[in-house]
């Protein structure tokens, strides 16, 4: 008994010690987060997300998008990230005090999206580079998400948001492809990935 | 913890859980839903391997939602894991727990129910992730529903051990039983937090992020590691006959996993928006580790001198001995890519998923293989006939091993280095490993080959000649039939 309990003891004691500073201590710390509200224009940092995007966290999620996009921007210090512009500043903890998801990633087999919304900001293109991502680049080896669309045959007026396609990809005649609401909920929030707000702990670096 | 002279168990061991035995079908249960959900995992890993390759070739499916990369390859990964890695070493746990215990108290029906239940996690967790239910947390997807009856299987198996080893006769311990019980509650713990966090409780924020990497620490130093760990310090002082060659070194080992495994995992997502005490303490966590690796392994070394010959013709020792050294390589490529000038560069390159690779397949996958070709001929009564077919799966291991690491760790230092500069385009970077996305193929259906290589020996022992536990020879697969074992 003694030996079991020395083990089970040590076990939990060291083990214990990882899970307080690794897991409960930023979950305690981070729960103390306040938005942060700049003293003159009264502009609120990091900005609510918009409704449209709470639906695209799960598509996101659900698809893997992670295997291949990361979502934080290294400090100049740490990697070539801020040199790249795939952001202005390094991201902190406040810039994702508002997500019920976060999707931080290991691999960049493809750019990194934490402020893809500022880049890209027209929902067309998102559709058509998730309809097929060879448009934008022959060589990509992003796959095609064509069934997150749907074709349908024209009534009326064209829908508002169908896909400008040509060539291969054109649908049959007298029909469009529309994208799904899941494609609608994943480019909403794609659109809302935007940290390009001023927060004090996180100055852009002086060129 | 002191290693008595384990040659003592050799006989035991010949008839421990053999034929007759309530644990016989629990661990042949453990044994072969493994190999099942390891040749699943090969097939979605290499079809994953297939199509980023070239997404738009054949086996690229646009219009069906469950075939997508981005599903298919964490179901694969995931499987690899829960599936092969730790339901095949449980299995090998139970036997080498109950024949150390020396105890009447079996028990059969717990590890048999935490089987079953562990199955039905696992099958629904490949339904609900290539069904659109992934939580987007790597090694964590896994929808709650299936998360749970995983985690209730562990701790039924936790139960089970901590039991028998209270149980068991005697006072003393031996080194395996001490990395095996800490894997089962450390693993219980981390798979039951993590996923009640992230699952039940639904943190939000980077503080989710923190406890998911937390737990892949755990994943990888304080159950895999043990569990391997465990596995090979049993196994070799059997196989040769000799004990340990150092107690002192086994307890160094033991208690530096233990001390520094949790701290491990922050290191992969270094530069993160984290508390910076927690990424520093991760990679020194990761730098000290080397220290109990390389105690395991130098042990492991000064325990084999004088016996190296007996890899030759003892395939199980082979493939234990072999897994064990490369966990020492790993160790070391872990430590040296944490630092920070290195991981600067290899962050989010296929470096990185190489080390993770050289970890599972090299170490995990290595061990559980040289258990299984150990204990299942004493658990069905058969011997083993087909040596060959065992030599044969022991090289293209090898080969597959070597092909993966290789590859992608040369493909992610250029990725790496052409992440790093901006005047590179990023489409170039993606251009610049290409080629090795070949390589990656390749060592994809070599990984398939050896998979199904393992799977074809597993099935021959059922039509082998029955075994006589009394006879002197070992049933396990040996080639030069004069090399005595004990």
């Amino acid at each position: 008994m003694n030996r079991l309990s020395k083990i089970i003891g040590g076990v939990f004691v060291l083990f214990g010690l990882s899970w307080w500073g690794l897991a409960v201590y930023p979950y305690l710390s981070f729960a103390a987060l306040k938005e942060n509200v700049d003293p003159n224009t009264k502009e609120v940092a990091p900005p609510d997300i918009p409704g449209a995007a709470q639906q695209g966290y799960r598509v996101y999620a659900a698809n893997g998008c992670v295997s291949c996009h990361s979502q934080f921007v290294r400090d100049k210090s740490e990697g070539g990230d801020i040199d790249r512009e795939w952001g202005k500043r390094r991201t902190v903890a406040r810039d994702y005090m508002k997500d019920n998801q976060v999707f931080l990633g290991v691999s960049r087999m493809g750019p990194d999206l934490t402020n893809v919304g500022v880049r890209q900001k027209d929902a067309q293109w998102f559709y058509r580079y998730l309809y097929d991502p060879r448009l934008f680049n022959p060589d990509t080896t992003m796959p095609s998400y064509r069934w997150l669309f749907q074709e349908q045959a024209i009534t009326g007026q064209p829908a508002q948001n169908a896909l400008k396609l040509e060539g291969a990809d054109a649908p049959r005649a007298g029909h469009e492809i529309v994208p799904t609401a899941e494609a609608e909920a994943l480019v909403a929030y794609l659109l809302s990935l935007k940290r390009d707000y001023a927060l004090p702990e996180a100055p852009a670096p002086q060129e | 913890m002191s290693v008595p002279n384990q040659t003592a168990d050799l006989q035991l061991n010949r008839v421990a859980a053999g034929n007759g035995s309530v644990l016989r079908g629990p661990i042949l249960l453990f044994f072969a839903s493994g190999l099942f959900w390891l040749l699943i995992a090969v097939a979605l890993w290499l079809l994953s391997a297939f199509q980023v390759m070239d997404p738009f070739s054949p086996l690229v499916f646009p219009d069906v939602a469950w075939l997508t990369y981005g599903r298919v390859y964490p179901v694969a990964m995931d499987l690899l894991v829960y599936g092969w890695a730790s339901m095949s070493g449980v299995g090998t746990a139970i036997w080498i727990l109950n024949s150390m215990a020396k105890n009447p108290f079996t028990g059969g029906y717990l590890p048999l129910l935490a089987g079953i239940i562990w199955n039905l996690g696992l099958f629904f967790g490949v339904w609900g992730v290539l069904g659109g239910g992934s939580t987007g947390k790597e090694w964590l997807e896994f929808p709650i529903y299936a998360a749970f009856p995983i985690w209730l299987a562990e701790i039924i198996m936790a139960i089970w051990t901590v039991a028998l080893f209270i149980g068991r006769r005697g006072k003393g311990g031996y080194i395996s039983q001490a990395f095996l019980l800490t894997a089962f509650i450390a693993f219980a713990w981390a798979y039951g937090s993590a996923n009640g966090f992230l699952g039940f409780f639904k943190v939000g924020g980077v503080a989710a992020s923190a406890i998911h990497w937390w737990y892949f620490g755990c994943l990888i130093s304080l159950w895999l590691t043990p569990l391997g760990v465990g596995i090979v310090y049993h196994f070799v002082p059997l196989l040769i006959g000799r004990p340990l060659y150092s107690a002192k070194l086994a307890t160094i080992s033991f208690w530096g996993i233990v001390a520094f495994g949790g701290w491990t995992g922050i290191a992969q997502i270094l530069g993160a928006p984290l508390p910076a005490w927690n990424q520093t303490a991760s990679v020194v966590a990761n730098v000290l580790l080397v220290v109990p690796i390389l105690a395991f392994a130098t042990n492991l070394h000064l325990t084999m001198k004088g016996s190296f010959d007996l890899i030759k013709p003892n395939l199980a020792l082979r493939f234990l001995v072999t897994g064990g050294m490369v966990f020492g390589l790993a160790g070391i490529w872990n430590a040296i890519t944490t630092l920070r000038s290195v991981n600067r560069i290899l962050q989010f390159t296929w470096a990185t998923t190489a080390r993770t690779d050289l970890f599972l397949i090299g170490f995990v996958s290595l061990v559980c293989f040289g258990a299984i070709y150990y204990v299942l001929p004493r658990l069905v009564g058969r011997s083993w006939k087909y040596t060959k077919l065992i030599q044969i799966h022991f090289w293209f291991s090898i080969i597959a091993l070597g092909t993966l690491v290789f590859d992608l760790t040369i493909a992610g230092v250029l990725q790496g280095f052409g992440l790093m500069d901006p005047k590179v385009p990023f489409a170039a970077v993606v251009d610049l490993i290409k080629p090795f996305l070949l390589g990656y193929e390749l060592a994809g259906v070599f990984i398939g080959v050896s998979a199904l290589l393992g799977v074809g020996s597993f099935l021959t022992v059922f039509v082998n000649p029955a075994w006589a536990p009394d006879s002197e020879e070992a049933p396990e697969p040996v080639i030069n039939e004069e090399v005595s074992l004990a």
